[in-house]
């Protein structure tokens, strides 16, 4: 018999060969996720959403974290498993495992609550894009939470793409290395974004200026942002998910080719 | 069989070969791997247990090639560094998490081996000497039952009542049909049970033998005067300790220390014409 195919098996030996380290991970993970939601539901200010969207967004970005904890590669490369294997378990750990856990507490939690507030949805708050869909409502600008939500989710998977192929490819310290990844991958979508979304305005302000047309400055600066956000999302998103791709492309290249 | 065909290895960083050329056909029993520091013995334990690709030349173990690293071929290889760090709190969690990847793993055999040498499973790791880890380590390795186990300095840290056990333990664990690659600076220490030797030096093969060929060529001899017909002798305390020519058909124990030097020295050549040289 070919024990070389995929077995779902061995993935769930994978899984219990991690359980020591990963049921610490997400016990923690538990905690600050209840944790970021109520201090969202509690706080019901700015800087409370931000606060608790930055902390559920640390446990998002954790999840690679889990395999720098077993730094001997003669024990993770030899493990008898198919390359395709480990990287199907690192990626469902980070990709489903980790937010559906995420999403499953805050769910619970906002259900609880939801006995004890009325009018008040701190789900949509809690988000990269809280005081954003906030500003927008405000603005009266035509673009729904959920499409945003969407594009901002390819920029999300990012760092802890980037955080696995650096964990995979460093020798050494790869604690530190993930992280340094982690932050290099936020910080990089964020110069991405802030660069797109510069080049945007830039590009809808030449336009309505030689346009010459007399127009309400309100309207004006609501079709601007609105016109930014068409263009803005897109684009920043997009290149995002790409490069994601090509991450996900070296990664599995250097776990098939790792050498200890 | 572990049969290697111009195998060559050298790393990225370094550039200069760490295996040259290496030409060998390694049968199941228990084989001594000796060098001097830097020799490649990691380097080819390494190659063995498919943590590293050789640059050229055809390595295959079973007619597999190590590199690929099909689960098949992992379960049925293992190596154990010097410095294996292992993230599981205790012996215990060492086996409800990591002994369900090898199907021949024997709970039977651990437990006896760790009464041998008088550990506990539930013992933590970070409360352990260097040397009870290891033989904590050694004891689930040889438990596990892979047809091919790679030990590096398996000995190191062990005192002299664990090294007995250590030796007893091997003979009582290991099968015919088993292959174990020991690399050891300390040649003594499981001197009666090897069934082979090889030997690198500079990353050359230079050395590849079944022991019972060792003993049926040459001779080992010591003698309180110097030895006139002696392929290569050295003095030792006194006295001389030589190889000579195996006329007699006598077989006498191989002083493994003393062939290496021979075989490193500038009469190798006389001694490598008296052993059976193979086709590879």
């Amino acid at each position: 018999m070919n024990t070389d195919i995929f077995s779902f098996k061995r993935l769930s030996k994978l899984w219990n060969f991690y359980w020591p380290v990963s049921k610490k991970h997400l016990m923690l993970i538990a905690l600050l996720s209840i944790s970021a939601y109520f201090i969202v539901f509690l706080g019901q200010g700015m800087f409370s959403m931000s606060f608790g969207s930055w902390v559920l967004s640390l446990c998002f970005y954790s999840g690679p974290l889990l395999f720098a904890f077993y730094q001997d590669r003669t024990l993770s490369v030899g493990l008898p498993a198919s390359v395709g294997e480990k990287c199907v378990f690192q990626l469902a750990y980070v990709y489903l495992i980790i937010p559906a856990i995420i999403a499953t507490l805050v769910l619970l939690s906002a259900f609880i609550t939801s006995f004890f507030s009325v009018n008040y949805n701190p789900l949509e708050s809690v988000s990269f894009l809280g005081d954003v869909s906030e500003t927008i409502g405000k603005l009266q600008i035509d673009i729904s939470f959920a499409t945003i939500r969407r594009w901002q989710l390819l920029g999300e998977i990012f760092p802890p793409m980037l955080a696995l192929y650096v964990i995979a490819r460093v020798r050494r310290s790869q604690l530190l290395y993930g992280i340094i990844a982690l932050v290099l991958g936020v910080v990089g979508v964020g110069f991405l974004s802030g660069f797109v979304s510069g080049a945007c305005a830039f590009y809808e302000g030449f336009n309505s200026g030689i346009s010459g047309m007399e127009i309400d400055k309100e309207k004006l600066v609501n079709d601007i942002i609105y016109n930014i956000f068409n263009l803005w999302l897109p684009i920043t998103y997009s290149i995002s998910g790409l490069t994601t791709i090509f991450v996900l492309w070296l990664y599995i290249r250097k776990m098939k080719k790792v050498q200890v | 069989m572990i049969s290697l065909n111009h195998v060559c290895f050298s790393y990225k960083k370094h550039g200069s070969e760490a295996i040259s050329d290496a030409n060998a056909s390694i049968e199941p029993g228990i084989h001594l791997l000796l060098g001097e520091n830097g020799a490649g013995k990691t380097t080819l334990l390494h190659l063995f247990a498919g943590l590293i690709k050789p640059v050229s030349g055809l390595l295959e173990i079973d007619g597999e090639k190590p590199f690929q690293r099909h689960p098949r071929f992992l379960e049925k290889v293992f190596f154990l560094p010097d410095d294996f760090i292992v993230p599981f709190k205790n012996t215990s969690s060492l086996v409800r998490c990591h002994s369900p990847f090898y199907p021949r793993f024997s709970a039977e055999m651990l437990e006896k081996n760790m009464l041998s040498f008088g550990l506990d499973m539930k013992m933590p790791f970070k409360d352990m000497s260097l040397g009870m880890r290891h033989k904590a380590y050694v004891a689930y390795v040889l438990a596990l039952q892979p047809d091919y186990i790679f030990l590096d300095e398996p000995a190191n840290g062990l005192d002299i009542g664990s090294k007995k056990e250590l030796r007893k333990m091997m003979s009582r664990c290991i099968s015919d049909e088993q292959t174990v690659i020991i690399s050891t600076h300390n040649v003594f220490d499981l001197e009666a049970l090897y069934d082979g030797v090889v030997i690198l030096s500079k990353g050359n093969l230079v050395l590849c033998n079944r022991s019972w060929e060792i003993a049926e060529s040459l001779k080992f001899v010591t003698s309180s005067s110097p030895l006139a017909f002696a392929l290569y002798q050295e003095p030792d305390n006194g006295l001389f300790r030589g190889i000579v020519p195996n006329d007699t058909n006598e077989e006498s124990g191989i002083n493994y220390a003393l062939l290496y030097s021979a075989i490193l020295s500038d009469r190798a050549s006389q001694i490598h014409k008296l052993l059976p040289q193979h086709e590879h």
